[in-house]
């Protein structure tokens, strides 16, 4: 028997109804899964160059940068308020290998979304809360992190290049901090093969510098309450990440999250405070299982800052512990002034220990 | 294409980008193909089709690739021995748990699990309002009137399964039992 003629597009639409009809959406909502669309702004700002603002905006941080990694009494400038950390440029984006995260491979690290961090977070803050605090071996807050910061000029002729450095700092009751300079050993092809716990006693000596006392505040930590609730309210008040309507609160705490651990042995109620206030926005995203540059296993959760639209910034906390690892700062738009072409790590930080000890030696 | 266009495009398609690939992946993975299709689009803006009705055929196009190519990364990453041209002829990749994602009702998850791999890849193209049957036709790869032919018979394959839900005989449009 012979079909009746139709009309394709008729036919088309027919189709579409009877899908529609039994139950299938021509539309999948995003948000349904906690997901969103980037903006069509966003997504311009990472294709194209930076603006006169970025760029100047970059040429002020360098600054910044020049002040804080060309020396090592610069060390000495992570106090509260005044310096933070992320800020530094960071390394050579050719030379230093972008990690692929469970959610996000390296190619796609510009771009890939992630999943909601809610849970997950909430579940870390959780891990972080049962740790067993060690007892103190004194009154020295030891700190060991291995660092790569850019040292770029916005203009110049010169190639972006990688300072390794590794820094050993104690942190005196007093508010004394002793703070020395290392030169790395370069990365291994993956981007990791950092010195671990005794490997960088040989390690050639930058600088030794010690702040005078009263500098910083050693007991600022001790003095928080245990209480986890007031605790949370209480380091709202002590970043100055307290308001809500404060703009782009997630990355005032990305910032001093970091900033707490180039200062301090962070106690790991502190770390699950962090999480826990983290885990009340949908703003961080979850990339999953990652190796860090020191070889750890840990989860990947991620920011786009809005005050930051040409990075997206990175937290690597053990899903064993609930501490955090470290942070990594990727550069997701081309900054032609630097000649540094995106998706590049302009810096990245690893903790390698926090302990008590007695003495700052 | 300025950025201007750029806005008004991604305005219209991100949308249908979106739903084309959660028919096939996981939905964190249609937001990955999301981001990477709009960034080949901004890559390719010189290439980008004056006429806003030429819009999503092209970018539909470049949707379908990397569709492709995500299901391969996820293949690949499962299967590290091997190369991307082992997988040339394979068929889209499709996300086992889909149904959960393209209808809200058991009756919808059970249709989409009813329909064949290449019934579900049919209904994904012909479910993006703004392509016509020869767009379609063309992102499929077949003649404009073998999809139309696909089109009738995919939708009255909907209608054989929506009698057999409800228990009862199909007739056909004429009025006979099918």
């Amino acid at each position: 028997m012979n079909e009746t003629p139709v009309d394709p597009e008729q036919e088309l639409a027919r189709l579409r109804r009877a899908a529609e009809k039994a139950g299938l959406h021509a539309d999948v909502d995003p948000a349904r899964h906690g997901l969103a669309f980037p903006s069509a702004d966003d997504l311009l700002a990472r294709h194209d160059g930076p603006s006169e603002v970025d760029v100047a905006r970059r040429r002020r941080r360098r600054r910044v940068l020049a002040a804080v990694v060309s020396s090592v009494a610069a060390v000495s400038v992570f106090v509260l308020g005044v310096f933070q950390p992320w800020q530094p440029d960071g390394a050579a984006a050719s030379t230093v290998p972008i990690l692929s995260y469970e959610y996000a491979s390296a190619k796609q690290i510009a771009t890939a979304p992630g999943k909601d961090a809610r849970e997950t977070l909430r579940s870390l803050s959780e891990t972080a809360a049962e740790q067993v605090e060690p007892a103190r071996g004194g009154s020295v807050q030891y700190t060991v992190s291995d660092n790569f910061f850019l040292s770029a000029t916005v203009g110049g002729d010169e190639e972006p290049e990688v300072i390794p450095t590794l820094l050993q700092r104690w942190l005196t009751s007093d508010g004394a901090q002793r703070s020395v300079e290392k030169v790395d050993d370069p990365l291994d092809d993956s981007g990791r093969g950092l010195s671990r716990p005794g490997g960088w006693d040989s390690l050639p000596v930058r600088g030794d510098v010690t702040q005078p006392a009263g500098e910083i505040d050693a007991a600022a930590l001790d003095r928080l309450p245990t209480d986890r609730s007031k605790l949370r309210t209480a380091l709202l008040e002590l970043t100055g990440c307290a308001s809500r309507d404060r703009p782009d609160r997630p990355m005032c705490l990305y910032v001093h999250i970091l900033e707490l651990h180039n200062i301090y042995v962070v106690p790991a109620r502190v770390d699950a405070a962090f999480w826990s206030l983290m885990a009340e926005t949908s703003a961080y995203r979850l990339l999953g299982d990652v190796k860090d540059r020191a070889g750890r296993t840990g989860l990947g959760i991620s920011l786009f800052p809005e005050s930051e639209p040409s990075y997206r910034v990175v937290l690597i906390v053990s899903p064993e512990t609930g501490r955090l690892l470290g942070a990594e700062d990727i550069l997701i738009k081309d900054d032609v002034a630097a000649k540094i072409t995106a998706p590049a790590i302009t810096s990245f930080t690893a903790f390698l220990t926090a302990r008590w000890v007695r003495s700052a030696s | 294409m300025s950025d201007e266009d750029f806005r008004a495009l991604y305005a219209r398609l991100q949308q249908a980008v979106f739903s084309f690939a959660a028919r096939r992946l996981s939905p964190e993975q249609a937001m990955d193909v999301v981001n990477s299709t709009f960034e080949v689009v901004l890559r390719k803006r010189d290439a980008c089709p004056e006429r806003p009705e030429e819009w999503a055929p092209w970018v539909m196009g470049i949707a379908r690739n990397q569709v492709l190519q995500e299901g391969q990364r996820v293949t690949r990453k499962h299967h590290d021995n091997r190369f991307i041209e082992d997988y040339a002829d394979r068929e889209d990749p499709v996300n086992p748990d889909v149904a959960e994602v393209v209808a809200d009702t058991e009756y919808g998850r059970w249709v989409w699990r009813s329909l064949e791999p290449s019934e579900q890849r049919l209904m994904t193209v012909a479910f993006v309002q703004m392509l016509s049957t020869a767009d379609g036709a063309r992102l499929m790869g077949i003649s404009t009137s073998a999809y139309t032919t696909r089109v009738l018979r995919l939708r009255r394959r909907l209608e054989a399964l929506e009698a057999e839900h409800l228990g009862t005989p199909i007739l056909s449009e004429r009025g006979e039992r099918a």
